[in-house]
Parts: C-alpha cells; sequence; structure tokens
C-alpha cells in the first residue's frame, strides 16, 4: 500500500515538473513585441522591444523618451532656457561653469573634432572651444562661435535611450531618431544576424541603396536628399565640393556613428577610407552619387 | 456651371492627398457631378430674406445655374436688401403662398425664422417645388416624420438642406482619410463655435423686436444649438457614420441678461453607440477660438473648419504604442535615410484639396509641389478653393437639372435635426435625453 502510494507520488510529482515545464516553456514562447513612438528634438523617436512583460517594455520605453526630452532640454539650440543655449549667450565673455554631463558632452565632441582633424566640428563660425577639466567651464575664443548639437545630439541621445533600455533587462531592441540614426540592442526573435535596416539610395526613397544588419552597433546617414546641402565643412565654412550625396556609416555607438557620418560627408571617400583604416571596426556607405562601401 | 469640379478630377485630388497619407484604395463618392452648361437656369425663389439670406443671396448672385425670380419677406426693409444683392427683377410677395403659386418658380429657398421651416417646406413640396432648406431643417421632435413622409411622396423634387460643410472640399478629404484609417479608430469630435457679441440685430422700433430678433425666443428659436451647432452635428455623424444614442448638456443666460430667452452658453456631451463623444461648446463672449471641430482617433487628429477666409484642415499624427504578441510576425524590416523634419508633424499637416495628376502642366505640377512645401513650413495656408456656400446651390441646381440626390438630403437633415432638439431638450429639462430607439434600453 505504502509502496504504491509512493508510487502514485513519484508518477504525480514527475506529472507536475512536466506540467511546469511546459508552462515555463510556453511563457517563454509569449514574447511581446512593443513599439512606441516620440517627438522630441524635431524628429520622430521610435522604439521596437521585445520581452515577456508589456508593463516592464511599456515603462521602459516611457523611460527612454523622457531621457530623450531631458537631452533635448539640455542640448537645444533653439530653447532658449538649454544649457547649451545658456553657453552660446555667455561664453564669449569669459569662462562658463556648466553641469558636468554637458562638460562631458563638450569634451567628447572635442576630441571628435581632433581624431578627424577638425572635419567634425560641434562649433560654428571662426574660432573654437576652450575647456578648463578642472573648473568645468568653456569659454569661446572668438564672438564668432556658436555650439551647433545638429551632428552629433541624436545619436547621443539614441545612445542614452539604449542605455535605459538595457537597464531595464531588455535584450533585443531597436531605437530610431527619424531613421537618420539608428542603433539596436541584439536581435529580433527569429533573426539571429540582426535587426535587417535597408538604407535608402538618394535618387528614391523607394529605392534601396543598401541593405545591413544591426547587432548591438549603430548606424547613421546624412544625404542632401532632405535638407540640401546642409552640412557645412568646419574647415572652410563652405558646403563640401565632393560630389557626396549621401554617407551612412556604422560604429559601435550612436554618437560615433553620427559623428563619423557628418565627418565622412565633409572628407568624401578618400578621407572615408583613411580614417576607417584607423577604425577597423567601423564602415561606411558613401554616395558621390555611386553607392559603394568603404573599410 | 464652369467651376464645377468632374467627379475625375476630384478622384485624382483624393487619390493625391490619400498617396500623401500613405493611404491606398481611395475611392470616394461622386461630390460635384459635371453639370452641363447648356442646361436652362432654375428659376427660384427665396422665401424669408433677412441677413443669412444675404450670406446666400451673394454667391446665389454669380450663379448662372439660376435665375432668381422671387423674393418673399413680411418686412420690407430686408426685402429692399436683398433684390439690391441679387440684382436682375424678382417679384417682390410678403406672403409665401403667392410665390408658390406662381407656374414658373422651380424652386424655393426657405430662409425664414426655424419655427417656419417644416410647414412651408411641407407646402412647397405640395405645391411641386424643389426645396433648399436651411439649417435646422425643423423646429419641432414631431416634424421630421412629417418632412420624411412629405419628401419620401415627392421623389422627383429635390429636398436639399443648408448644411454647407457637406460642399466642402476639404471637408470631404478629412472624411474620406478617415474612412481610410488615417485616424484610427474616432473616438471623439470636440466642436465649438464661439463668438462675442449678443447676437441681437438693431431693432428701429420696439414692435419689431421679436420679428427682428426671432434668434432670441424659445417661440421661434433654437438658439446656438440650432443656429450654429447643428452645423457641427452634423460633421459629428459623418464622421462617426451614426445618430447618437444620447445627450446630456448645460446652457445659461449668464452673460446677456437682456430679455433673451435661449441661452448665452451652452456646453452638451452627445454618446454615440460605439462610445464616441462628440462635445459641443458655444458662448457668446469671447471668440478667440472661433469655430471648427477636432476628430480625435487613436492614430491622428484632424482639425477642419470654415473660419477664415475660406476654411482650412490640419492633420496630426499620433504617437503610437502597439504591444503584439511575437510569435508567427513578420520580420523585422527598417529603413534608413536622412532624417526628415518632424516639425510639420508637430505643427500639423495641411489637408491639400489640390491635385497632382502626372498629367499636369510641367509648371502646374511644380506649382502644385512648392505649394506644399511652403505649406509644410508654415508659409502658406491651405484653403478651401471655393466656398461652401455658393457649392451647395451649384449643387441643388444640378440635382434639380440631372434628377441626381443632394449630399445634404432628408436623412441627413433629419439626423442632424435630432440631435440639435434633443440636446435643447436636454438643457431644458437637465437631464439625459436617448434617442427614440434607445429608450426602452436606457443604461
Amino acid at each position: 500500500m505504502n509502496a504504491d502510494k509512493r508510487r502514485f507520488g513519484i508518477v504525480l510529482s514527475a506529472f507536475i515538473c512536466v506540467y511546469l515545464r511546459l508552462l515555463s516553456f510556453g511563457l517563454a514562447a509569449q514574447e511581446i513585441r512593443y513599439e512606441a513612438s516620440h517627438v522630441s528634438m524635431g524628429s520622430e523617436y521610435q522604439i521596437v522591444v521585445y520581452g515577456p512583460n508589456r508593463a516592464v517594455l511599456a515603462e521602459a520605453c516611457e523611460q527612454a523618451f523622457a531621457e530623450i526630452d531631458r537631452l533635448d532640454d539640455l542640448l537645444s539650440n533653439y530653447k532658449p532656457q538649454s544649457e547649451l543655449s545658456r553657453v552660446n549667450a555667455t561664453a564669449a565673455k569669459g569662462p562658463v561653469k556648466v553641469t558636468p554631463e554637458f562638460f562631458d558632452f563638450l569634451r567628447v565632441s572635442d576630441e571628435f573634432r581632433r581624431q578627424t582633424f577638425g572635419a567634425f566640428d560641434i562649433t560654428l563660425g571662426r574660432g573654437r572651444l576652450s575647456l578648463d577639466t578642472r573648473n568645468s567651464t568653456v569659454e569661446f575664443t572668438t564672438p564668432e562661435v556658436k555650439l551647433d548639437p545638429g551632428g552629433i545630439g541624436k545619436g547621443l541621445a539614441v545612445d542614452h535611450a539604449i542605455d535605459i533600455l538595457k537597464a531595464a533587462g531588455i535584450k533585443r531592441a531597436l531605437v530610431s531618431a527619424g531613421m537618420s540614426t539608428i542603433n539596436a540592442i541584439g536581435t529580433p526573435p527569429g533573426e539571429d544576424q540582426g535587426w535587417k535596416i535597408t538604407i535608402r539610395s538618394p535618387k528614391s526613397k523607394d529605392i534601396a541603396a543598401a541593405t545591413v544588419y544591426l547587432k548591438d552597433n549603430s548606424l547613421s546617414t546624412s544625404a542632401t536628399y532632405e535638407k540640401g546641402r546642409h552640412i557645412i565643412d568646419p574647415r572652410t565654412k563652405k558646403p563640401p565640393e565632393n560630389g557626396v550625396e549621401a554617407v551612412s556609416s556604422m560604429a559601435i555607438t550612436g554618437t560615433e556613428s553620427d559623428a563619423i557620418t557628418k565627418c565622412f560627408f565633409v572628407l568624401g571617400r578618400q578621407g572615408a577610407s583613411a580614417f576607417l583604416r584607423a577604425h577597423p571596426s567601423d564602415r561606411a556607405l558613401v554616395c558621390d552619387p555611386e553607392c559603394s562601401w568603404v573599410k | 456651371m464652369s467651376n464645377a469640379i468632374s467627379r475625375r478630377e476630384f478622384n485624382k485630388r483624393a487619390a493625391a492627398v490619400a498617396a500623401a497619407f500613405g493611404l491606398s484604395n481611395f475611392d470616394i463618392p461622386e461630390l460635384f457631378p459635371t453639370v452641363h452648361a447648356a442646361s436652362e437656369p432654375v428659376k427660384w425663389a427665396m422665401i424669408g430674406t433677412g441677413t443669412r439670406a444675404l450670406d446666400l443671396l451673394r454667391p446665389l448672385s454669380t450663379n448662372t445655374g439660376g435665375q432668381c425670380v422671387a423674393l418673399c419677406d413680411i418686412y420690407p426693409p430686408n426685402l429692399e436688401r436683398a433684390a439690391k444683392t441679387i440684382g436682375g427683377s424678382p417679384t417682390h410677395y410678403d406672403d409665401y403662398r403667392k410665390v408658390l403659386e406662381r407656374k414658373d418658380v422651380e424652386a424655393v429657398m426657405i430662409v425664414t425664422p426655424l419655427d417656419r421651416h417644416a410647414f412651408m417646406t411641407l407646402d412647397a413640396l405640395s405645391a411641386g417645388k424643389h426645396v433648399f432648406c436651411e439649417k435646422t431643417m425643423v423646429f419641432k421632435e414631431q416634424e421630421i416624420a412629417a418632412l420624411r413622409e412629405a419628401v419620401a411622396a415627392h421623389p422627383k423634387q429635390v429636398f436639399q438642406v443648408g448644411l454647407q460643410r457637406r460642399y466642402s472640399e476639404i471637408y470631404h478629404m478629412g472624411m474620406q482619410m478617415i474612412r481610410r484609417g488615417a485616424l484610427g479608430r474616432v473616438t471623439h469630435c470636440y466642436a465649438h463655435w464661439n463668438r462675442n457679441s449678443d447676437w441681437r440685430r438693431p431693432v428701429a422700433d420696439a414692435k419689431l423686436e421679436r420679428l427682428i430678433n426671432w434668434r432670441m425666443y424659445k417661440e421661434y428659436s433654437g438658439g446656438l444649438m440650432a443656429e450654429l451647432g447643428s452645423h457641427q452635428m452634423d460633421i459629428a455623424g459623418w464622421a462617426f457614420q451614426a445618430d447618437p444614442r444620447s445627450v446630456i448638456g448645460t446652457g445659461g443666460i449668464d452673460y446677456w441678461k437682456d430679455g433673451r430667452e435661449v441661452y448665452d452658453n451652452v456646453s452638451v456631451i452627445f454618446e454615440y453607440p460605439e462610445g464616441q463623444k462628440a462635445v459641443f461648446t458655444s458662448m457668446l463672449n469671447n471668440q478667440h477660438y472661433e469655430f471648427g471641430e477636432h476628430l480625435c482617433g487613436d492614430g491622428g487628429t484632424m482639425e477642419l473648419t470654415l473660419a477664415g477666409p475660406s476654411g482650412t484642415g490640419t492633420f496630426w499624427v499620433e504617437p503610437k504604442a502597439k504591444a503584439t504578441a511575437a510569435a508567427g510576425k513578420a520580420k523585422e524590416q527598417w529603413w534608413a535615410g536622412a532624417t526628415v523634419s518632424a516639425s510639420a508633424t508637430q505643427k500639423g499637416m495641411p489637408i491639400f484639396p489640390d491635385e497632382i495628376g502626372e498629367d499636369m502642366p510641367f509648371m502646374d505640377r511644380e506649382r502644385a509641389f512648392g505649394r506644399r512645401w511652403l505649406a509644410q513650413r508654415g508659409w502658406y495656408e491651405v484653403t478651401e478653393p471655393k466656398n461652401p456656400v455658393g457649392t451647395q446651390f451649384e449643387h441643388f441646381f444640378m440635382c434639380i437639372r440631372e434628377g441626381k440626390h443632394p449630399l445634404s438630403d432628408i436623412n441627413v437633415g433629419a439626423s442632424d435635426a435630432e440631435a440639435v432638439v434633443y440636446a435643447n431638450q436636454a438643457m431644458d429639462e437637465n437631464r439625459r435625453v436617448f434617442w427614440p430607439k434607445y429608450r426602452d434600453q436606457k443604461g
């Protein structure tokens, strides 16, 4: 009798184990795709995330959008109350003390300027930034200097959004800043290569110039087809005359892909090639006007 | 009638807008069918020639589809002003029955105080006339059925209600965008019509007060709901494609305490069968937000108005958050490219009534593209190409000559009149009023 009871207990336990196992498989398979969009910095940001819990996904997206808005308040050059506008208004008169975060933004931007021999620069006008690390101050060397966050702001915003999603435990996500900078975490379900991105041709929005897969890296694009020749060579203060109509660059972070894209637009194919030899993990599609990869 | 827009042309315009918003399979009903220029002008008479009549007579004075042969009003100064406005030599009457007796009068336009619309329309239909009746179609609930019967009994006579937004190209574009899903699930209509005036006409002799200022008195008038709100409740019904289920509201004589009997401000909420709400507010002490309708759905917002010189339409995309089960869904497919500024999305995209056709001359196409470019930057205002107040008469005459059915027909007029009558009832009796078919299943 006892043996029967024991046997029954073992069978029951086995059933329960199998049932729980099946249940957990079922739950794991219930991955939800959550997509949301938000307008900030003059662009529409889109986020797609995957995960088992809708509330977690929604909350993570909300926080990411809030962070993008916060950066807009910090870096906007059209909001007079932003820290960037405050610096633009006063830094030609003397050193301006800035928040550590803003100082870091200036330092990173200046590092890109140094690495690209001035082909990327967040300042407009003749003159330069003078950064004092010890006192966290910035000063413009001439009254002509103004900060323009356009070359790097969206890339930075996308990176911050990605960090927030990662902190929320999300393993599969894509963040797009109006298609111009796209950064991805992991891969979408069933796509081991990554997130499939079609880069449009300068000739038409319906023609593909190339297809890439993003997986823990970022893609940025700049082109003349939407806003005309709006990118200025910081060295000559004029639009570059190198025949480039569009550049798409891939790098680990959105900040970097955004910055090098602007830089390659100015440097053209040869300059991009020289830069990439020193940065083998990055690559770029240059359309001048024919589109091909530079490595 | 050379200004009339052909169906083909209108469809092309609609298709251009549809394409601009990424909508497909855009089919649209006949809005402005071609009118044959050779048609004999319709001989018409206007009954009631007060201030509203002048608004109608101005576009009618240049409309070659009709010819004014008679004007009728019991107040001679009104008749004189109307005659000057329309020109020609229409005969003057002070008894509408005399007008109806005239065999050569094919159509009448009833632009009298509201309490007279129903019986005059019934008499005109009996006399064999085509009828254009100003909104609101009727004054009392029981008049609706009588008019329905009469219109059904005279199927060869055109009966059209003066709800001119039904003849607006921008409103038609807007409604077609809604049908094709531009707003997603449409849940709310916010409508307002505000003025900064006492809404009175000057009266030379106190004895004429009730005649001239009939809008102030409940014996003749449905107040703000009938004179202003009726236009907008028509839009809510058009957008939702339904009649309301119930209405609640409040109104008061709170600002202009001058002996008037109708409210000087009203706030009403209509509930539709699927839970949609239409909110209408009106006041007479502030006109900052003059008039217009906001239609809201989970996919976007649309503002339509005939305010300003000739009206505009604007569309905003609603940020979307949507969750779906990932299993079995299509693969992720994204495009990358240079940023399109979202400022247009934030400001709203104009609804363009003009076409960009493939067969257009090069310069016309360039101009049309130029207008879009300017409009999206806020430097060019997209407006209604033709005043719908005038267009509704082109349509009326066309329907008479070609035996067509009007857009603002008895059904449109009846739905609109019910909304007005029940909203006033809800405010007057301070209760929720249900539409007849829901009265047995309240709650």
